[in-house]
């Protein structure tokens, strides 16, 4: 009888997408896949309105800095919509032009936060 | 808490009506059906069709820009969302009419920019679309020789470039007013060499690139045939884009200087800009130093003016860029330019005239291109008749009623910036409804817990 060696079997690359809520979820996905596919792929809620071509800017994520240190610099034309992004960081890139490669395996990629977060900003619901 | 959020909001809103249907008025509708899982959403335009300016606006020649559509049609379909096309703001309704007797929660006025700044100069009195009307008129009348009487009118004002730019994106209209424009832009665009834009934002980047196509070019793109074939026998070679200030004071984005160098390296025309217009002060260096797309700019700038010194001679067309330089008048088909130089403190420097002798430039077709302003629509709504936009507080207007878009933050920005926008309104939305909803998750146990009933 042959024995199945799950541990062989190659599981993929697992990511957190942390939104802009701060609700976090996990999805495994295949290297070479771009972080828009992922995300449409699994409904994380990451636009991509021009669906990869530079010309958006709506699929905007935040990487970690050890993450974003192993990437390859962004191209001219990426960096041309990094700069009209909302809420541009040093760890900034665009979702539709980073590629998943095996050694990003658990990585969490923020979705940038365009509303402020009542709680934090101190806005109290009114009590009844 | 955001559950809890969500569900005393959805109990609070249950109707919202989103007046206009560019993005600002999507990217709210998204927001809202997501926000508020039991709400309708109702969305009325003045024209038959959705999306604004993505439709309306945004050039040809940048489909990918025009694909965010996709993304506003899948909302569409969602059973909460309706549409009415051919419904005016001011004319069929009124934000009076809305809110009255709980027709609806709350009014998102997302109507856009749908006039223009002026210059304020002589010559630019005349709006196309009135001589588009008077044409017609004349030409019913038959009073006057055609061709003579057309090309006397209109050589005597300056044209918006929202004009240009809603013919060349086919805006609805009636086909008579449709055949006037065609007649009045073949005229301009056959009427002399060289073409002046004035302004220093995408808008005027946009109109260069029609302006110095060739029907190869449009063909590829959707583009209505009546305005490929009129652009095609165009014999404009010059493009002058004129500005105040200089470089860095300008609007133009990055991606899309980029693309000019682009289509100049392709040999599509040849780009030209004067080293000393280029040239910068201590307070713009300081600008430039000091933010990161203006000094990621700065390199386009070099290259821009690398490529004008080379000038390939292979291509015949051009485009010029002209900085420090102001239109005083314009008449009889002759722009008049003013030299200028920058004064003041970095981020307020201001363009003030040199004194020297103005330069006379001889051109049919100047358009105006220094910004789209809203306008006051309703009565009940306050309107910021200065800064032209329909004043807030993150998005909030008054009870009941929101903005969002250009309307709520002046004519600037990408497509994407009305998505944050949006979601600034609809937070407001949210912390709005909780004030004043009465509705209070607790109340019902608080009220029964001291009967010691039984919960079965
Ligand atoms: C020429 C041009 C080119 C552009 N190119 C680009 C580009 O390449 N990339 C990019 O990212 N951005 C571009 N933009 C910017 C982008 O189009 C705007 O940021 C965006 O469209 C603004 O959205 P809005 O919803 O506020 O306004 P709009 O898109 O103008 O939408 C307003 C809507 O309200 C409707 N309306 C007006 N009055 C009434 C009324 N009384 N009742 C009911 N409805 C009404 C209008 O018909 C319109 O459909 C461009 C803008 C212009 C002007
Ligand atoms: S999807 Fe538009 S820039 Fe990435």
């Amino acid at each position: 009888v042959p024995v199945r060696r799950f541990s062989s079997v190659a599981r993929g690359v697992s990511i957190t997408f942390c939104d802009k809520s701060g609700s976090r979820k996990t999805v495994v996905c295949k290297p070479g896949e771009s972080l828009l596919e992922i995300a449409h792929a699994n409904e994380v809620d990451l636009e991509g309105a021009c669906e990869g071509s530079l010309a958006c800017s709506t699929c905007h994520v935040i990487l970690e800095q050890s993450v974003y240190d192993k990437l390859e610099e962004p191209s001219d034309e990426e960096n041309d919509m990094l700069d009209l992004a909302f809420g541009l960081t040093e760890t900034s890139r665009l979702g539709c032009q980073v590629r998943v490669t095996n050694d990003m395996d658990g990585m969490v990629v923020r979705l940038p936060s365009a509303t402020r977060n009542m709680a934090v900003d101190g806005y109290v619901p009114k009590p009844h | 808490y955001e559950c809890f959020l969500l569900y005393e909001c959805g109990m609070a809103l249950r109707r919202v009506c989103i007046v206009g249907s560019g993005p600002g008025g999507f990217y709210v509708a998204e927001n809202v059906l997501q926000k508020f899982p039991s709400c309708r959403v109702e969305m009325m335009e003045s024209l038959p069709v959705p999306f604004g300016l993505v439709r309306f606006g945004v050039a040809p020649d940048h489909p990918e820009v025009k694909a965010v559509s996709k993304v506003f049609s899948k909302l569409a379909q969602n059973d909460r969302f309706r549409f009415w096309g051919n419904v005016t703001l001011g004319a069929d309704v009124s934000v009076k009419d809305l809110v009255r007797n709980g027709a609806c929660d709350a009014v998102v006025l997302a109507y856009g920019a749908s006039e223009d700044r002026l210059l304020g100069i002589r010559g630019e009195e005349v709006c196309l679309e009135e001589q588009a009307a008077s044409q017609k008129k004349k030409k019913n009348n038959k009073k006057m020789d055609e061709r003579s009487g057309s090309a006397q009118d209109i050589s005597n004002s300056i044209v918006s470039a929202r004009d240009f730019v809603a013919w060349y994106n086919g805006h609805p209209r009636p086909q008579s007013e449709l055949d006037s424009l065609d007649a009045i832009f073949t005229a301009r665009l056959t009427g002399s060499e060289k073409a002046v834009v004035v302004g220093n934002g995408n808008v005027a980047l946009d109109c260069a690139r029609m302006l110095l196509a060739n029907s190869e070019y449009l063909g590829k793109y959707d583009c209505p045939p009546p305005v490929v074939d009129i652009l095609g026998r165009s014999t404009i070679q010059e493009v002058a884009i004129v500005g105040r200030r200089g470089p860095i004071q300008s609007s133009f984005t990055n991606k899309e200087l980029r693309e000019m160098l682009d289509l100049a390296k392709s040999g599509a025309f040849a780009l030209h800009v004067a080293p000393e217009e280029l040239a910068l002060n201590d307070a713009s260096t300081a600008e430039k130093d000091a933010d990161r797309p203006k000094k990621r700019q700065w390199d386009l700038w070099t290259q821009i003016g690398q490529q004008a010194s080379s000038a390939a001679a292979g291509s015949k067309k051009r485009c010029t860029f002209r900085f420090l330089t102001s239109p005083t008048s314009y008449q009889d088909g002759r722009l008049s330019l003013q030299p200028c130089v920058l004064k003041g403190e970095p981020n307020r420097q201001r363009s003030v005239p040199t004194g020297s002798e103005p330069e006379i430039v001889s051109s049919s077709l100047v358009l105006r291109s220094i910004g789209y302003a809203s306008k006051k629509l309703d009565a009940d709504v306050p309107f910021d008749a200065e800064r032209r936009i329909v004043p807030s507080d993150r998005g909030y207007v008054q009870d009941h009623v929101f903005v969002s878009g250009w309307l709520k933050r002046g004519p600037s920005g990408i497509i994407g910036t009305n998505k944050w926008d949006a979601d600034e309104t609809v937070q407001t939305m949210v912390e709005k409804a909780i004030q004043n909803s009465a509705y209070c998750p607790h109340r019902f146990d608080e009220l029964l817990a001291p009967l010691e009933g039984q919960i079965f």
